[in-house]
């Protein structure tokens, strides 16, 4: 449904992405996540035709975003860092316009309805977009994206700035919106991405480092590691892990009560089964697991581990130049 | 074309612009009116649009500083430029916005035109070319505006931009009455708005001002489609 090949963008001598490629099928909900300056926006303005690349293609659904711009903009819904809001008009006027702009073809009203149940906007649809809250504004924002009912969906950021209740509701909404629709949705936040998006891309200074379909760097940010803590000695636990096939690969991570109790990070297949059969082999063996759990990480370990550096060095280094 | 066109046209009116702008146009024509109505006599009657020409290009940069500059002020180009439509229609209706404005207090002197029959009857081939003409005269000063007000981000630099070329050209409109140089005279008359504006005044459409004014017009619609363009790449 989209596919975006060798980006390069610079702005002046900044290169905000270099040599991005991916591709996403129809039906995916994607995860952009990085850090401030990782070119998640750079990369999103592309896409949508805002900007032009300074080399690379994206296409959507077969069109060429720069060479049948009008095929491939019916398309896409995007809602920009900044939702694009006439801060003059109400709710409706502003619904009409995009409307109008966009030359949508659905009946008027009831798509109108449609869109506003599902953001949650009815209720202010007749005020002033510059009264409205910034919870609302963004929820405006997704409905405008919504109008004309594109396939793809392209939200950057939905979630910034809104208390934890509307952050809950949007990640709701977005995993509703992607169940019929394609969605790429940016974030700082590696438990939200993880929370709805299928698949996770992480970009960091401008670079694709991982992305959670192709590699295995990228498969750990998938969810599929646990943390391990069995009673038993060390050469025990690493015998029967080495046995189960769900797991793929394993570390010691550590040991607490004087040796009694192992600490393991464990990389699982993704199987759906895989705790419970780990479960009853270290039961069958005698070895009690006093806690398993999904292994958390910050973004910050995660760039550790795939870029090797601090995340807050590389955007210095973009700065800088 | 016509959703850009519609919403610009009600936002002229949702701030105080638009109303600025009828208020000023409206005052200083009736200013025109009633000593033309006093003189009482036919022939001074497109003296209420010659003699506004001045104010109108330094009027005009109210309603044209807005129209791009607003739209990067607040993001809203992004979805304008993200709509499946060209640039063309979208800063044609823009420019269409505007002109209406303007056209819609130029054809309210119709009404002095229609009290002015009372008195004497003005003459209505010479009414009729000079609104033509003023409305010419604004297109091209509208797309001016409209191309500085694609550059910048800030209204106000926008309003500056505009005014200041405005400025220019009233100042070069003095010189021809201070010197008595035939080359320099006639150089001026034929870049500036206002010389070119004259034949109207008597009632000749011109061709070569219809040309002039409808090419500067073409020339800076196109210009400001191209600053968009411009700026993806940027
Ligand atoms: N118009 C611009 N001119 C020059 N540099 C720019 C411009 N826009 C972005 N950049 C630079 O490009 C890089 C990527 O920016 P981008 O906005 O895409 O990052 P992001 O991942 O969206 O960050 P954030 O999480 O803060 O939104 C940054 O280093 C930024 O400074
Ligand atoms: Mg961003």
């Amino acid at each position: 449904m989209i596919k975006v090949s060798h980006l390069t963008k610079q702005y002046g001598s900044i290169t905000a992405l270099r040599d991005v490629s991916f591709a996403v099928k129809k039906g995916e909900v994607v995860g952009f996540l990085g850090p401030n300056g990782a070119g998640k926006t750079t990369a999103m303005n592309i896409i949508t035709g805002y900007l032009s690349s300074t080399s690379g293609s994206v296409s959507i659904d077969g069109y060429d975003i720069l060479e049948e711009p009008t095929e491939a903009k019916k398309r896409i819904g995007y809602l920009p860092e900044v939702p694009p809001l006439y801060p003059d008009m109400t709710v409706n006027e502003y619904l009409d316009f995009i409307y109008a702009l966009k030359g949508a073809w659905q009946k008027k009203a009831a798509h109108f309805k449609e869109i506003c149940e599902l953001t949650r906007i009815e209720a202010v649809r007749g005020r002033l977009i510059k009264n409205l809250s910034k919870g609302y504004r963004q929820r405006v924002g997704i409905a405008q994206a919504l109008v004309g009912n594109p396939p793809v969906l392209i939200l950057d950021e939905p979630t910034v700035g809104l208390d934890p209740r509307q952050i809950v509701e949007t990640r709701t909404l977005v995993k509703q919106l992607g169940e019929d629709h394609t969605v790429i949705f940016s974030s700082h936040l590696l438990g939200e991405v993880q929370a709805v998006c299928g698949r996770v891309i992480v970009l960091n200074n401008g670079r694709l480092v991982a992305d959670s379909q192709s590699d295995s760097l990228g498969q750990r940010l998938g969810g599929h590691e646990i943390t391990l803590k069995a009673a038993g000695s060390e050469s025990d636990v690493k015998a029967l892990l080495n046995t189960l096939k769900c797991v793929r690969r394993f570390e010691k991570n550590g040991a607490e009560d004087g040796e009694k109790i192992q600490t393991f990070l464990v990389q699982l297949d993704g199987s759906e089964n895989a705790r419970e059969e780990i479960f009853y082999a270290f039961a069958a063996r005698k070895l009690p697991i006093v806690e398993m759990r999904t292994a958390e990480y910050s973004l910050e370990d995660i760039f550790l581990s795939l870029v090797g550096q601090n995340p807050n060095e590389s955007e210095k280094e973009a700065a800088s130049k | 074309m016509k959703a850009v066109y519609q919403r610009e046209l009600n936002a002229y009116f949702k701030s105080p612009t638009g109303y600025v702008f009828c208020a000023i146009y409206l005052f200083f024509s009736a200013m025109y009116f009633s000593s033309v109505l006093s003189a009482g006599q036919s022939s001074e009657f497109p003296q209420i649009y010659y003699g506004m020409l001045s104010f109108i290009l330094l009027m005009l940069p109210l309603l044209t500083m807005r129209l791009f500059s607003e739209e990067r002020k607040y993001k809203t180009d992004q979805v304008l430029l993200t709509a499946p439509v060209n640039l063309t229609p979208l800063v044609m209706g823009k420019f269409l916005s505007a002109l209406t404005v303007y056209v819609g207090c130029l054809l309210f002197t119709l009404i002095y035109a229609a009290v002015f029959r009372f008195f004497v009857s003005p003459s209505w081939p010479l009414v009729i070319g000079n609104i033509f003409g003023a409305t010419l005269f604004g297109a091209a000063f509208i797309a001016v505006g409209m191309f500085i007000s694609s550059m910048t981000e800030s209204q106000f630099v926008a309003a500056m931009g505009s005014f200041s070329i405005a400025t220019v050209f009233v100042i070069l409109d003095v010189i021809p009455l201070r010197t008595s140089n035939a080359f320099i005279v006639k150089l001026i008359n034929d870049i500036s708005f206002v010389g070119r504006y004259t034949p109207f005044k008597n009632g000749i459409l011109d061709f070569s001002s219809i040309v002039f004014f409808l090419s500067i017009t073409a020339t800076f619609i196109f210009l400001t489609v191209r600053v968009l363009e411009k700026r993806r790449w940027s």
